[in-house]
C-alpha cells in the first residue's frame, strides 16, 4: 500500500462511513418507507407501490407545496444574500474598531434561537398589542393593524422577511470576508481613474466577490428550502396553508396523521425538487471549456 | 474559489450519491432499528389475556373474544430497574409534586426502582410516543393531554389496561365517573387513562368589567354577540378600539380552533363521524347543522381581536391575563392560577361562568376532553409502570398533585372533588402548597363550575349519538382538517358550505386510508 493510497484510506474512509450512516441510511429509509403503507407507531406495514406518490402528486398539496418552497427559498435566499451584501458593503466601506463592533451587532440575530425570535416577531407583528402595528397605525399608514402573520396574502412574504432578518448575518459574513480578497491596488488604480463607487464595485469589486455571491445565494436557497421551525413556529403553515412548504407537509403527514409511508413520499419529492435547480446551479458555474 | 465545477465533475457526484444510497441502503436495511417485537433476547412472557369486548358509554353491545397476547421485555438485571415517566404537566408545582411523589416512591415502597420523571410541553408528547414506541424504548407511564391518543394507541395493543387501579380509587374515594357523559371510556371492556382533570369548555370574565358595563354573564352564543359592543372599550383614549369583548381563536392548530369547532358542532346538532366511522358532518342529516357552526364560529371571531386567524390558546391566555379582552373559552381554570401569579389584584376579578355559551339552550353540550395518565405495555417493564402508577393515584400524592394547578386540576369525579382532602392541605403537600389551597378555596364556585362541566360534556373520542369510542380520534383531531376548514370560510376562501364538503371529503380519504393500514 503506498502513501497516497494510506492517506486515502486515512482521510477518506472515516468521512464516508460517516456521511454514508448519516446522510444516506436515513435517505433510504424514507425511499423505503415511501413505497409502503406505514402508519408511524406500527412496526409491520405493506408495500404499496406508487400509491403514495400518485396519492401526493394528484393533491393539491402538492402544488401548493411546490410553489410555497420555491417562493419560500428563493425569495428568503434573495433577500438574505442582498441584504448579506449591503451589509458587508457597508462594513468594508468603514473598516474600523466600530465597523468590527457593527459587526458582530450584526450578527446577533444568527445566533438568537429560533423560538426566541419566533416569540419575538410573533410579538412584533401582534395585531393587537405589537409594536410594529401600533406605529403602522399611528403614522396613518393604515387605519387598522396590518395581519402580517394572519392573512394568507402576507404570511409568506412576513415569513420570508423575519427569515431574512435572522439569516442576512450569515450571508454578509461570506461577502465580507470575499471582499477582503479584493486587491487595494485595483480599488486604488479605479478611483486615480476617476471611476464612481458604482463603476468601482461593477467592473473592480464584482468580478472578486460574483462567485461567492451566487454560491451564496444558492447555499441560501438550498437552506431554506429545507427550513421547517421558523416556518412552525411562526404561522405552522397556515392560514390557509399560505405558508406549508415540503417541509411543513411532511411533518403534518407524519406526525399529525401519523402517514409515515406518505410523508416519506413527500420527502423523496421535495428531494427531487430540490435536484432541478441544483442540476442547474452545477450547469451554470461550470467550468468555461 | 479555485474548484472547478465541471460537468466530469457533476457526473462523478451524482454516479457517487447514486453508490452511496445503494451501500446505504444495504447498510440501512441491516442496521435498521428493531421492531417492538423482534426484542426478545432477554426475558420472553407470553400472557393470555381473555378479554370482555364490551363498547360502553353508554352501554350497549358486548362481544366476547379471547385474545392472547404476546409480550416481550427486556429486563436489566445489574443494578436497580428503570422506569420512565413522560410527564406534559410542565407547571412548576406540577413538577415538583411529582418529583416528591417519585422520590417518596423510590425511598418508602420500591428501593430496587429508579424513575426517570422527564417534562415536556404537552403538544411534543404525541411526537414523542410515535417516535419511542417503534424504537422500543417507549416510556412506561405518559401523560395524555387528552383521552383521543390514549385510546388510538390501546386500540393499536399499546397501553395497558388500569381499570384496577380506577377500582382502587373508587374504593378511596367512591365513584361518580358516571356523571360525565362519556363516562369512563371503554375500549374493548378495558379502561386505559387514570384521569387527573377535566378539560371542559369554560368561560372565563372579568367581572369588574361586566359588571362596569352592566351586563350580565351571557348564557348563549348571540347574548354574547349582542353584548359585545358593550364590552368594548378604547380604554387610553386614542379613539380606537383596544379591549375586546371575546378572544375566539381560528389559528390553524390540532388545540384551539379543533375544539372548539367540535363544540359549535356538536351544539349545532352536527357531529364528525356515526359509530361505523363513516363521515356525516356533510350528509343531508348534519350539513345546516355543520354550516351553522361554521357561522358561528366566524362570528365570535367577529367580537374578538384582530389576528385571530393565527391564534391558539397561548394568544388567548395572553390577551386575557392582558386585560385586552373582558372574556374568553378555556378548558379548565388553569389561567386562574396563572393569573394569580402575575397580577393578584386581577385575579380577585376573575371567575367561570357557571355554563359555558351554548347555541340551544335546549341542547347543551360542551366539547370535554380530560387530562390523564396511562401505561404503555410497549415499554420495557409496563408492570413496574403501573405499580407506581396505582400508588401515585390511590395515595395522597395525588391529592397533592391536584392541589399544584388550584382549580385546574379538578377530575371528572365528583367523589372526588367532595372529599374533605380535596380541600385541605394534606401531609404529602410541600409547604409552598399553603397558598395554592388557600387559592382553591378562594374559587370554590369556579371549581363547581369547571367539576359541571361534566354533566353536559363529552369527549371526542365518543361523539353525540354515538355508542363506539372512535380508534382514529387522535389522527382526525391530528389531521389539521378541521381548523382548515374553519380557515376556509372565516377568511373567505370557500362558502361555508364548500368548507364543510371540503373538509368532510379529506376525512373520509383519511379514515379510508386508516382503515385500510
Amino acid at each position: 500500500m503506498n502513501e497516497e493510497t494510506k492517506f486515502i484510506l486515512t482521510a477518506l474512509v472515516p468521512p464516508l462511513i460517516f456521511l454514508v450512516f448519516v446522510e444516506f441510511v436515513p435517505i433510504f429509509y424514507s425511499l423505503f418507507f415511501s413505497f409502503t403503507d406505514r402508519v408511524i407507531f406500527e412496526t409491520t406495514y405493506k408495500f404499496v407501490g406508487l400509491e403514495n406518490y400518485l396519492r401526493y402528486l394528484a393533491s393539491s398539496d402538492f402544488i401548493n407545496n411546490l410553489i410555497n418552497s420555491f417562493a419560500y427559498g428563493l425569495g428568503a435566499a434573495i433577500l438574505q444574500t442582498f441584504w448579506g451584501l449591503f451589509l458587508a458593503l457597508s462594513l468594508y466601506k468603514h473598516q474600523s474598531v466600530w465597523a468590527t463592533a457593527l459587526c458582530v451587532i450584526l450578527f446577533i440575530p444568527y445566533v438568537i434561537p429560533y423560538v426566541a425570535v419566533a416569540l419575538l416577531w410573533t410579538f412584533l407583528l401582534d395585531q393587537t398589542a405589537g409594536p410594529i402595528n401600533k406605529w403602522v397605525t399611528f403614522l396613518g399608514i393604515s387605519d387598522k393593524p396590518i395581519p402580517f402573520l394572519s392573512s394568507p396574502q402576507l404570511a409568506m412574504p412576513t415569513v420570508i422577511l423575519v427569515t431574512s432578518w435572522m439569516l442576512a448575518p450569515f450571508a454578509m459574513l461570506l461577502l465580507y470576508a470575499a471582499l477582503r480578497t479584493v486587491p487595494r491596488d485595483q480599488l486604488e488604480a479605479a478611483m486615480i481613474d476617476g471611476a464612481g463607487a458604482l463603476e468601482t464595485f461593477r467592473h473592480v469589486t464584482w468580478p472578486w466577490i460574483a462567485r461567492m455571491f451566487y454560491i451564496t445565494l444558492f447555499l441560501r436557497f438550498l437552506f431554506n428550502f429545507g427550513k421547517f421551525d421558523l416556518i412552525w413556529l411562526l404561522t405552522q403553515g397556515g392560514p390557509l396553508k399560505a405558508t406549508e412548504t415540503f417541509p411543513i407537509r411532511v411533518w403534518l403527514m407524519a406526525y399529525s396523521e401519523y402517514n409515515y409511508g406518505g410523508a416519506s413520499a413527500v420527502a423523496v419529492v421535495s428531494l427531487l425538487a430540490l435536484m432541478i435547480p441544483l442540476a442547474l446551479f452545477v450547469y451554470a458555474t461550470r467550468e468555461k471549456e | 474559489m479555485s474548484e472547478k465545477i465541471n460537468r466530469r465533475g457533476a457526473i462523478k457526484t451524482i454516479i457517487g450519491t447514486i453508490a452511496g444510497l445503494i451501500v446505504g441502503g444495504v447498510a440501512g436495511y441491516y442496521l435498521r432499528a428493531p421492531s417492538v417485537e423482534r426484542i426478545t433476547e432477554t426475558v420472553e412472557r407470553t400472557r393470555t389475556v381473555t378479554t370482555t369486548k364490551t363498547v360502553t358509554a353508554p352501554t350497549t353491545q358486548v362481544v366476547t373474544t379471547p385474545t392472547v397476547v404476546t409480550t416481550t421485555q427486556v429486563v436489566t438485571t445489574k443494578g436497580p430497574r428503570r422506569i420512565a415517566f413522560l410527564n406534559a404537566e410542565t407547571d412548576k408545582h406540577s413538577i415538583l409534586a411529582l418529583k416528591r411523589a417519585v422520590e417518596a416512591y423510590v425511598s418508602e415502597v420500591e428501593p430496587q426502582l429508579s424513575i426517570e420523571l422527564s417534562s415536556i410541553g404537552w403538544t411534543d408528547v404525541w411526537a414523542r410516543l410515535t417516535m419511542d414506541i417503534p424504537a422500543g424504548r417507549a416510556p412506561e407511564i405518559a401523560t395524555f393531554p387528552w383521552n383521543g391518543p390514549a385510546y388510538t394507541l390501546a386500540y393499536r395493543g399499546f397501553m395497558e389496561p388500569v381499570e384496577d387501579i380506577i377500582e382502587g380509587m373508587n374504593r378511596i374515594y367512591g365513584s361518580s365517573w358516571d356523571d360525565w357523559g362519556n363516562s369512563l371510556i371503554k375500549l374493548e371492556g378495558h379502561i386505559y387513562v387514570v384521569p387527573f382533570d377535566t378539560n371542559g369548555r369554560t368561560y372565563l370574565y372579568r367581572k369588574d368589567i361586566f359588571e362596569e358595563a352592566g351586563v350580565s354573564v351571557p348564557e348563549t352564543w348571540d347574548e354574547l354577540i349582542e353584548i359585545a359592543p358593550q364590552l368594548e372599550a378604547d380604554t387610553d383614549g386614542d379613539g380606537k378600539i383596544d379591549r375586546w369583548a371575546f378572544a375566539w381563536p381560528a389559528g390553524r392548530t390540532t388545540a384551539s380552533t379543533t375544539e372548539n369547532i367540535i363544540c359549535l358542532l356538536w351544539q349545532c346538532g352536527s357531529k364528525v363521524v356515526d359509530d361505523d366511522l363513516n363521515v356525516v358532518l356533510d350528509s343531508p342529516e348534519y350539513i345546516d347543522a355543520s354550516v351553522q357552526a361554521l357561522e358561528y364560529h366566524k362570528r365570535l371571531v367577529d367580537i374578538s381581536p384582530p389576528g385571530m386567524e393565527n391564534a391558539d390558546w397561548p394568544q388567548v391566555i395572553t390577551l386575557f391575563r392582558t386585560g385586552q379582552v373582558a372574556s374568553a373559552p378555556y378548558g379548565g381554570g388553569r389561567i386562574i392560577k396563572q393569573v394569580w401569579e402575575t397580577d393578584p389584584e386581577m385575579e380577585k376579578n376573575i371567575r367561570i361562568a357557571p355554563r359555558f355559551p351554548v347555541v340551544d339552550p335546549k341542547n347543551p353540550i360542551i366539547y370535554l376532553p380530560i387530562d390523564s395518565w396511562g401505561v404503555l405495555s410497549a415499554s420495557p417493564l409496563p408492570e413496574d409502570g403501573k405499580a407506581f402508577l396505582e400508588w401515585l393515584a390511590t395515595t395522597d400524592w395525588y391529592i397533592t398533585f391536584l392541589h399544584s394547578v388550584p382549580v385546574h386540576f379538578t377530575p371528572p369525579n365528583r367523589k372526588i372533588v367532595e372529599s374533605k382532602k380535596f380541600w385541605e392541605v394534606v401531609d404529602t403537600d410541600p409547604p409552598e402548597f399553603e397558598p395554592l389551597v388557600e387559592l382553591l378555596n378562594r374559587h370554590r364556585d369556579d371549581v363547581k363550575a369547571v367539576l359541571d362541566t361534566i354533566f353536559i360534556g363529552r369527549d371526542f373520542v365518543v361523539e353525540p349519538g354515538n355508542t363506539k369510542p372512535n380508534p382514529f380520534t387522535g389522527d382526525i383531531l391530528g389531521s389539521l382538517i378541521l381548523p382548515d376548514m374553519v380557515q376556509n370560510y372565516v377568511l373567505g376562501r370557500m362558502s361555508a358550505k364548500e368548507a364543510v364538503k371540503n373538509a368532510a371529503e379529506q376525512l373520509r380519504k383519511l379514515i379510508s386510508r386508516l382503515k385500510s393500514s
